[in-house]
């Protein structure tokens, strides 16, 4: 069985819309958890273009599959040290609102 | 069609119907735990599109670390802050959505266009299938081992980082008058840091 | 959620002159004027209905045992009069919890109450794709093997936070947000002593790692080469399965039941029974990854010269599966035996001390045993599978 019966276009533009969804909730997003989830779901978006390439242009190397591992351990840390960070925000200003976290604002 | 040939297209279909829906809720919906249950369903289903591309391995990672850490990491953030407060009005909101909105509209047309216009050197080399796990493990001893070994570093900074980040000063003296600091006391709440805006005790989370 | 992909034929996947059920019951079925497809299609349902079907009589037996062990550990006699020896009793609890009322509590979140029990039991039946009950005998031998169970049951706490949550008591919260601690706590320890087992069999096939142990018998099983390992597998599986003494998530004095005190009916069965299918199942993956999973002391070429048959026909091979089978079993419900053992005579530990232990002893002890197998295998590679 092959998998080229799926377009590779059709991967790229699944990827293309999940990322465009995750820009919109990073700007607009109000609450700091859902401003990570957003980010969460971009960093999904790149993993699975990189994992459309790797079978579809690089079958033999899986060199995407490679990448995509290093993302994840990424958003892991990422989601560990952003969640730190939000816990201690919610601690310090009482809220989870970013539009209150303006202390560097000028 | 072949039996393989539609079972694969219809699970492309619904996986990614599932992926997109479920990442339209997580950005929408009032509701934040349902946004963060919603977020698993879209890490499954990403789970699911891996599967399809042959790459059982970084499937079954992907669900083990973002299901399984990220996703119950996220939850556990929101019971722990998730105070029902409605947010402040601010001017201007519905103008910024709209606009974020055209900005993503054009970035989605923009990245549309490449994916289809680019000649993409198809049909690449054949899929190596399961053999694919021992060449990830190759590729992270070899060539690799440099982003590897730093990906284990990083690793170790994050969780030292999350953990002095996120816990509670517990000291035994009092750092002014030089007493034994009362055990007692240590699980109290900090009083905020800057006075906010109608903030009262936080209140235990509920579905309504 | 089956992709067609990664899933090889059932019952079918390594060649060896053993038994192909598969396509012997595709040849019958084609013999009757059905077309290849669909003969097909209609095999492919049939192991996983045969294996769900298995874990529901798995589980029917065990919660009867651990009735009749709990009974003799406190000088009762247990249930009786249900069939001989009691043994109708679960039947009969099952057929309680079917017909009682659904409740769902006033105000709680009545979609992500209903959906919370299914997330815990799903992942829970799904994992059993990978427990092989011989050489052929397992639904799918993907490539991944043991590593899908353990991503799969990672999948659980969300379930319990869920149903945790959306009960709307605070008792169902806490013990919620316990149990998914609890969860994600072992998880770590636990996949550490099967990455040991695994760098011993050099794949991560439950298939293969049970092969690699039936080389010598008794001797060649994995519990030689892995105590250690097998100490803290099994701590961490008991955890998982939120049994006494880590059954923290339902302690009675501090949570009434943890996150299902508002559960009832049928949703509380899902929980009861994804509790011990789990249970089940944690005994067959002990049972494969250190006590030699199927092998049989005895080989099969001197039962198919007790029984005057050539190795090849489908008497010997019958009865190679079956002894098979039943050889898992058995060592299975032997753990399963300890475990309710275990229950029944260990005090609870306390919240802090679990998360104390699973860290910063479990944990440690996990690593310094994967680096030392690690070492041992450089050294020793004919021992410990070079």
């Amino acid at each position: 069985m092959t998998i080229t019966d799926i377009p590779l276009q059709a991967y790229l533009v699944v990827a293309a819309m999940l990322f465009c969804i995750g820009v919109w909730g990073l700007i607009n997003s109000r609450n700091a958890v859902r401003v990570l989830m957003s980010i969460e779901l971009m960093l999904n978006a790149v993993n699975l273009n990189m994992m459309a390439f790797s079978s579809y242009l690089d079958g033999s190397q899986v060199r995407g599959q490679v990448f995509a591992v290093f993302i994840i351990t990424v958003a892991a840390a990422e989601a560990a040290v952003g969640l730190a960070i939000l816990l201690s925000l919610y601690r310090n200003r009482d809220t989870v609102d970013m539009e209150q976290f303006n202390l560097l604002r000028w | 069609m072949s039996l393989a040939l539609s079972t694969q297209l219809i699970c492309f279909l619904l996986l990614s119907g599932a992926l997109l829906l479920g990442a339209l809720g997580v950005v929408l919906l009032p509701n934040v735990v349902y946004s963060a249950f919603l977020l698993g369903g879209v890490l499954l289903s990403m789970a699911g599109l891996y599967l399809l591309l042959n790459a059982s391995f970084v499937a079954a990672a992907q669900v083990l670390v973002y299901v399984g850490a990220v996703n119950v990491l996220i939850l556990f953030a929101i019971m722990l802050v998730n105070k029902r407060q409605p947010m402040r009005p601010m001017g201007g909101l519905l103008l910024r959505r709209l606009l974020s909105v055209g900005v993503c509209l054009g970035l989605l047309a923009l990245l549309v266009q490449v994916a289809l216009t680019t000649p993409w050197a198809l049909p690449g080399p054949p899929s190596i299938g399961e053999a694919a796990l021992t060449r990830i493990g190759e590729h992270f001893f070899t060539d690799y081992l440099l982003p590897f070994e730093v990906a284990s570093v990083l690793l170790l900074m994050a969780m030292i980082g999350a953990i002095v980040l996120a816990r509670r000063d517990v000291l035994a003296r009092d750092v002014v008058t030089g007493e034994p600091a009362d055990q007692a006391l240590l699980e109290r709440r900090r009083p905020p840091f800057l006075p906010s805006q109608g903030g009262s005790s936080p209140s235990a989370p509920s579905p309504q | 959620m089956i992709p067609p992909e990664p899933l090889r034929l059932p019952f079918a996947t390594l060649p060896s002159g053993n038994l192909d059920l598969a396509g012997e019951f595709q040849a019958v079925l084609q013999g009757w004027g059905l077309s290849p497809g669909l003969a097909h299609a209609l095999w492919l349902p049939l192991p996983m209905l045969l294996v769900l079907a298995a874990a529901v009589v798995g589980v029917l037996a065990s919660v009867w045992m651990e009735r009749k062990v709990s009974a003799a550990v406190q000088q009762r006699i247990g249930p009786e009069y249900a069939g001989p020896l009691g043994i109708l009793q679960p039947l009969a609890d099952g057929l309680k919890l079917l017909v009682k009322e659904d409740v769902i509590p006033a105000r709680a979140d009545s979609l992500l109450f209903t959906l919370g029990p299914v997330l815990v039991l799903a992942p829970v039946i799904l994992s059993w794709l990978i427990v092989p009950f011989g050489q052929n005998l397992l639904i799918s031998n993907v490539g991944v093997g043991i590593f899908l169970w353990i991503a799969l049951s990672s999948i659980q706490p969300i379930g319990l936070l869920m149903s945790g949550y959306s009960s709307n008591n605070k008792y169902a919260l806490l013990g919620g947000l316990r149990a998914a601690a609890q969860s994600i706590s072992y998880e770590v320890p636990l996949a550490l002593a099967v990455l040991a087992v695994v760098m011993l069999s050099n794949s991560l096939s439950t298939v293969e790692i049970v092969q690699q142990q039936n080389s010598a018998g008794l001797l060649s099983w994995n519990i030689w080469r892995q105590p250690v390992g097998f100490l803290v597998f099994w701590i961490c599986v008991i955890a998982e399965c939120e049994r006494a003494p880590f059954d923290l998530p339902e302690a009675e004095e501090e949570l009434v039941a943890g996150y299902q005190t508002e559960y009832a009916g049928m949703k509380f069965a899902l929980f009861y029974l994804g509790s011990y299918i789990n249970l089940v199942l944690s005994g067959l993956l002990v049972a494969v990854l250190y006590l030699g999973g199927w092998g049989f002391p005895l080989p099969v070429e001197w039962l198919a010269s007790v029984l005057h048959q050539p190795l090849s026909s489908p008497l010997v091979q019958v009865v190679t599966a079956s002894v098979g089978i039943v050889t898992t079993v058995l060592k299975a419900f032997l753990l399963v035996f300890f475990a309710i053992l275990l229950r029944w005579t260990t005090p609870r530990v306390r919240i802090d001390q679990l998360l104390d232990f699973g860290w910063k002893f479990l944990l440690p002890i996990a690593l310094v045993n994967l680096l030392l197998t690690a070492a041992l295998k450089l050294v020793f590679p004919t021992i410990f599978g070079g």
